[in-house]
């Protein structure tokens, strides 16, 4: 394989990334947007080699792996950029309900630190636009949910390029 | 091409199964409220699992589910997809159908699905959850028949 053979899972998870951070996209379905990233993923890696290369089941898994991982990457920059410059985001809006929501449950100790944390993270990005706990714990979701979504959509790619060759 | 190679069906059969495991498990996060509203810790457990789906679906209330009086963890469109991909997962591991090359699958699939969301977004008819989920369903489908047939195809032997 030449060396541009990530090339594809860059573009096609740069593109899913900017696509999941607009809000009328984003109620066509959220889960889609990943999937169909490694699927593009797949689908440019092919068409950029002419179909000379083999791509077989373990590249395609990787493929996908690796776009669902750079579009959580992208979409968590994105996100960090966006609340660095308007110092506000979902998370910090909803944090009344949050509490509230919290409050209800009736956690006792657990309450207090979780809510101290959660507001501590809400007061960073309110005066500095940034908190580095809020950052980590949104890459690491988002990479560990986009990464077995872009898995999925790097076999379904797979399984397009691999139909239209019959 | 890939076909040529020898298959291995246990492996195949196991990569299936896994899969369809899966989708049980995160089929059973999103339908948590239908079935453990009366236990212990529920609102905990709500809270948090919302939290996790909230990386993959807008969770819009108007676009959630309403069954039995529990309100579904994600929307409509994504519960067809999530139910369509496990049942068809099911009935595959059961029965080995192969989708040949019948590529326009794909396209009905997608085509259905955006169909629905630009008709919704240009108010051509309201938001139906009914056909948001029957859209997701069929999409769900076409994916894990898709999957699966790229897995009959391989090799898993070691070389």
């Amino acid at each position: 394989m030449q060396n541009n053979k990530y090339l594809p899972s860059l573009v096609a998870g740069f593109g899913a990334a900017v696509l999941s951070t607009i809000p009328f996209l984003k109620a066509l379905n959220f889960c889609l947007i990943v999937p169909l990233g490694s699927t593009l993923a797949i689908i440019l890696l092919d068409k950029s080699q002419n179909g000379k290369i083999i791509i077989n089941l373990k590249k395609a898994a990787i493929l996908g792996l690796l776009t669902g991982i750079v579009t959580a990457v992208f979409s968590t920059s994105l996100d960090v950029l966006i609340t660095f410059i308007t110092k506000t985001n979902e998370f910090v809006e909803t944090l009344p309900q949050t509490e509230l929501m919290m409050q209800q449950l009736e956690l006792g100790a657990f309450y207090t630190n979780s809510i101290g944390l959660i507001k501590s993270m809400a007061a960073e990005i309110q005066q500095t636009g940034f908190s580095p706990v809020y950052t980590i714990a949104l890459l690491s979701g988002n990479i560990l949910v986009d990464s077995v979504f872009g898995l999925l959509g790097g076999l379904f790619g797979l399984s397009i390029i691999n139909k239209q060759k019959i | 091409m890939i076909g040529t190679l020898r298959n291995n069906p246990v492996t195949q059969k196991s990569l299936k199964f896994l899969i369809l495991i899966a989708l049980i498990l995160w089929s059973a996060g999103f339908l948590f409220p239908l079935f453990f509203y009366k236990t212990e810790n529920y609102s905990l457990f709500e809270f948090l699992l919302k939290k996790i789906y909230g990386f993959v679906c807008i969770q819009e209330e108007q676009k959630t589910m309403d069954i039995m009086g529990s309100k579904l963890l994600v929307c409509a469109r994504c519960t067809g997809i999530y139910i369509g991909g496990l049942f068809t997962a099911l009935f595959l591991l059961l029965k080995n159908i192969s989708a040949g090359n019948k590529k326009y699958l794909i396209i009905i699939a997608v085509a259905v699905n955006l169909t629905d969301f630009l008709f919704v977004s240009s108010g051509v008819y309201n938001y139906s959850k009914l056909l948001s989920f029957i859209a997701g369903t069929v999409f769900g489908s076409v994916v894990i028949i898709f999957i699966f047939d790229e897995l009959n195809k391989y090799s898993f032997e070691k070389k």
